[in-house]
């Protein structure tokens, strides 16, 4: 009862990146697309997915096998970890990072997201929560991976993110003007947080008016991706960047989207404009794969390799030095409260006394409210109420949060929004269990609790 | 006493089961079509909606009798609750049953005096009356509270529903059916319009304790007996 269920996987097709076409649908040429899939022979209209789809993109009535409409899909996966009969599959690169290991040439790093760490060991028999920062490290490397944590390039994310909400402050609230915020003139108040994959594709294909308002920070990974190809290809591993395979482990299925997304080649486009590498080299991702943590799981089993029986010791490596701000990305409020870490830093000149923003944590509320208030000291210390919301789960919440913002633009300074419940935690990505959570669990005999 | 008769289905009983019998059938015929995809995507959603209407007429049903006829509904949960040494005894022989159909000597010849109903038909229709609720209950959560139930609870309920409903149908139309159509005063009496009696010698024959301890004589009945003969 308390197991993992297995989730059913295929690989990506030739058309899975689509034809030659600039556009297809809401795909443009390249995007991956049909990421998540219901398998028709194995759904039975149950229509319990439909419930947790944020974009209304399963189609089907009770009774009847569903099927998704790939150009509303955002592939964040909650459909898939959420249906009771294994009925949804989702892409996997498992076989291409396994040749990609065989391969001698190929310098293959992990990049695995904090949220892996916590849900890797259920795969293997553990417990959920079981935290195994060091066993997975050496698991990566004892499959034939380098290692480079995810949490790194967070840490760059944050700086990024909450500077550039500083400096919309400035200009929107402060009224302040120079040549170092002409690039947020056109970028006003709320404040959105940028680094939930799904959140982003929703909000181009169902919500382009808040597009203007979205964080121009990537991601964490896709800040990882061009870092490894370039800083660490030369300072760190000392290697060919055009020999660096970057696998992102994450939690999340939208992930495997964001990382064919056109735009994000931009280690290829400054090595080849710093002429780093020969002009004619074909174009590369800055993150080559996409595993789940499922998938990473598979690869471990496939190797014959249990985390949990390798040692929890290992020497701190360069590329996986972060602070506790990029670990709390995982949850829900994490990156609200390493952005208002920052933000409080800078505006107010001053180290908050206690860093445990509290205020902006949990997963019970839908929207989570604060106003936190933060003495500037550009204005001899006058306070301002930053006001912020945290949007837990994007299937019932972007609708409610979007109509709140029509009512009043005014209503917050700066929104997190997370796609999945709970945030990365629980991202589509995840191992699965059997039980889910319900309103009966607590009913339920011991024997069949999860 | 050859024109005698007592009342074994009265009215409120036969209305629930002839309109258990037809609701449950299309319930289950129009439940496997979807489940087992016989039907393409359209017809099916159809189905579906005629499922859940006449699932609504199935439940208003169970709910008028075990409400509106209370008393009865509970008289007949106590006659299928009462299992004395004689109801156990059937299971001997299992009412003579495979000896008079089949010519299989199984058990003793004699058999043990039974109630209003025997103990295969305690045991069935305690079983179908399960069922009736089961799938009532199941059918509206799946509906109604699928998102929450839980991913264990719902394939549980799904499996129930689903085959339960199976078995049961294949007990009714399998078991249920030729016994009362051999059963043929029964099968009449519940079939026939108007009242559901059958002749006490027929009733002395299979439920001689129900006879005996339970009958309460109130007429004659020889001007309702000329209606039927």
């Amino acid at each position: 009862m308390s197991e993992v269920s297995k989730v059913r996987t295929f690989p990506p097709s030739k058309e899975s990146w689509g034809g030659d076409a600039a556009f297809d649908g809401t795909h443009r040429k390249g995007e991956l697309r049909g990421i998540i899939k219901i398998n028709q022979d194995n759904c039975v209209g149950c229509d319990t997915c439909t419930a947790f789809c944020p974009t209304e993109a399963i189609k089907g009535t009770l009774g009847v096998a569903h099927a998704i409409s790939t150009n509303q899909c955002v592939a964040c996966g909650q459909c898939l970890v959420n249906c009771p009969f294994g009925a949804i599959e989702q892409m996997s690169f498992v076989d291409i990072v396994m040749e990609k290991l065989a391969d001698p040439k190929a310098f293959v790093v992990a990049h695995p997201s904090p949220a892996v760490r916590v849900s890797i060991a259920e795969e293997f028999g553990g417990k959920p929560g079981d935290l195994t920062v060091n066993r997975l490290y050496n698991a990566f490397e004892k499959a034939g991976f380098h290692n480079y944590d995810v949490n790194f390039a967070a840490d760059q994310t944050i700086l990024e993110e909450g500077t550039e909400f500083i400096k919309k402050v400035r200009y929107w609230v402060l009224g302040e003007r120079g040549e170092d915020l002409e690039h947020v003139a056109h970028h006003p108040l709320p404040h959105f947080t940028s680094c939930c994959p799904a959140w982003v594709k929703n909000a181009e294909t169902f919500h382009p008016e808040l597009i203007p308002h979205i964080s121009g920070a990537k991601s964490p990974i896709q800040m990882g991706g061009p870092l490894a190809k370039t800083w660490a290809a030369e300072f760190v591993w000392k290697k060919d960047p055009r020999d660096i395979y970057m696998v992102s482990v994450t939690p999340c299925t939208a992930k495997i989207f964001e990382a064919s997304r056109p735009e994000f080649n931009s280690a290829y486009e400054y090595l080849k404009e710093n002429n780093k590498i020969p002009q004619d080299t074909p174009s590369f991702q800055d993150i080559d794969a996409v595993l789940t943590a499922r998938d990473a799981a598979e690869i471990f089993r496939r190797k014959g390799i249990n985390p949990l029986t390798l040692p929890d010791e290992r020497e701190m490596e360069t590329m996986n030095v972060y602070t506790g701000a990029a670990t709390i990305f995982g949850a829900s409020g994490g990156v609200m409260e390493a952005a208002l870490r920052t933000a409080y830093f800078i505006l107010s000149g001053t180290e908050l006394s206690n860093p445990d923003i509290t205020l902006v944590r949990g997963y019970e509320q839908d929207i989570v409210e604060a106003t936190i208030p933060v003495p500037l000291k550009a204005l001899n210390g006058k306070v301002i109420n930053v006001k912020v919301a945290v949007v837990n789960g994007a299937s019932r919440n972007i609708k409610e949060i979007v109509k709140r913002l029509t009512d009043d633009k005014n209503q917050y300074h700066f929104v997190e929004v997370m796609n999945c419940p709970g945030g990365c935690v629980n991202g589509g990505g995840q191992p699965v269990r059997t039980m889910g959570t319900s309103w009966l669990h607590p009913l339920l005999p011991l024997p069949l609790r999860a | 006493m050859a024109n005698e008769r007592v009342l074994k289905f009265p009215m409120s009983e036969k209305m629930f089961h002839n309109i258990n019998m037809v609701t449950w059938m299309i319930l289950a015929v129009t439940g496997m079509m979807i489940y087992f995809k016989t039907v393409d995507a359209t017809t099916a959603s159809l189905l579906m909606d005629f499922h859940i209407g006449i699932a609504i007429v199935f439940t208003l049903n169970f709910i008028g009798f075990a409400v509106i006829n209370a008393d009865r509904f509970f008289l007949m949960l106590r006659n299928l609750l009462i299992w004395d040494a004689d109801t156990f005894a059937w299971f001997k022989n299992f009412g003579g049953y495979p000896r008079r159909l089949l010519g299989i000597p199984f058990g003793p010849e004699e058999v043990a005096p039974q109630g209003r109903f025997n103990a295969g038909q305690k045991f069935t229709y305690l079983f179908f009356i399960f069922m009736i609720f089961g799938l009532i209950v199941t059918g509206w959560l799946l509906y109604f509270m699928a998102p929450v139930l839980g991913k264990t609870t719902m394939v549980y309920f799904f499996n129930f529903h689903v085959w339960g409903s199976i078995i049961a149908t294949a007990m009714a139309v399998g078991a249920h059916l030729p016994l009362a159509l051999i059963n043929i005063e029964d099968f009449k009496a519940m079939f026939r319009f108007g009242a559901g009696d059958v002749p006490l010698e027929d009733a002395m024959h299979h439920a001689p304790k129900w006879v005996e301890n339970d009958l309460v004589k109130v007429s004659t009945l020889e001007q309702p007996l000329k209606a039927h003969h």
